[in-house]
């Protein structure tokens, strides 16, 4: 026989879960929209805007292709989201160390900020309004 | 064993080794100086630091097979943390800028 509440439940429980895998999308775009405006504002790969914004993109690409929501993608052999979000991981990882490594080498602040283009131009103006009051 | 299991134990491994160094951070800059610089840099290292120990938290739990609580709750919980992340660095960046723009006016 079959329990038709048990299979209420299980639909119930899919609908909810694949709603809230959406939300979990929509809420993972903001961030990446964020770092990839100030990645492109930074204009270099070394930033870490660049660095988080392709680790969000790679988890975003994993999640899609987990939650196979995406007609293409199911082609996909199985499992394929999950090694995606392993990626992801991995490469996060390996930033957060890299990251750590270089500042501890060279001295400098782990998370740079965007306006450092900016400090230099600033300097640049001020040394030339020095000269120009002497 | 589910081969996803096994990715949710690599992914919540991965994320264990990335959590030492903002944590070791958060740990140093508590003897440090507190400015206002430093101590913003704390709360966006602290925010980091929740959003990755949430996606062990959520990896370590979808192991066990608690698929609701996992990708229910825990997943969208941590992109909140990142969102929050973002916003907040999104935050200092126009507060540096602002007032490298004071300081160049006065």
């Amino acid at each position: 026989m079959i329990n038709i509440f048990e299979i209420n439940n299980t639909i119930s429980t899919s609908y909810f879960l694949h709603s809230m895998s959406d939300i979990t999308l929509i809420l993972s775009f903001i961030p990446l929209i964020i770092f990839v405006w100030l990645a492109l504002r930074s204009k270099s790969i070394k930033a870490f805007q660049f660095q988080i914004s392709i680790f969000i993109a790679v988890y975003i690409l994993g999640e899609i292709i987990e939650n196979n929501r995406i007609a293409i993608f199911s082609t996909l052999p199985p499992n394929i989201g999950s090694q995606i979000h392993v990626g992801s991981a991995i490469f996060f990882t390996i930033m957060m160390w890299f990251r750590f490594y270089y500042a501890e080498k060279r001295g400098k602040k782990m998370i740079e900020s965007d306006i450092d283009g900016y400090d230099d131009s600033i300097n640049d103006n001020k040394s030339t309004k020095d000269s120009n009051n002497n | 064993m589910l081969p996803s299991q096994y990715y949710n134990i690599i992914d919540a491994i991965v994320y264990l080794i990335a959590v030492i160094i903002p944590a070791y951070f958060i740990l140093k800059s508590r003897n440090s100086i507190n400015n206002n610089d430093s101590t913003h840099l704390r709360k966006l290292t602290i925010i980091l630091v929740g959003f990755i120990l949430l996606q062990v938290l959520y990896h370590v739990i979808g192991t066990f097979g608690f698929r609701l609580l996992a990708k229910g709750f825990l997943e969208p919980l941590s992109m909140v943390a990142l969102l929050l992340f973002g916003v907040m660095y999104l935050i200092s960046t126009f507060k540096a800028k602002k007032q490298q723009q004071q300081e160049f006016n006065t």
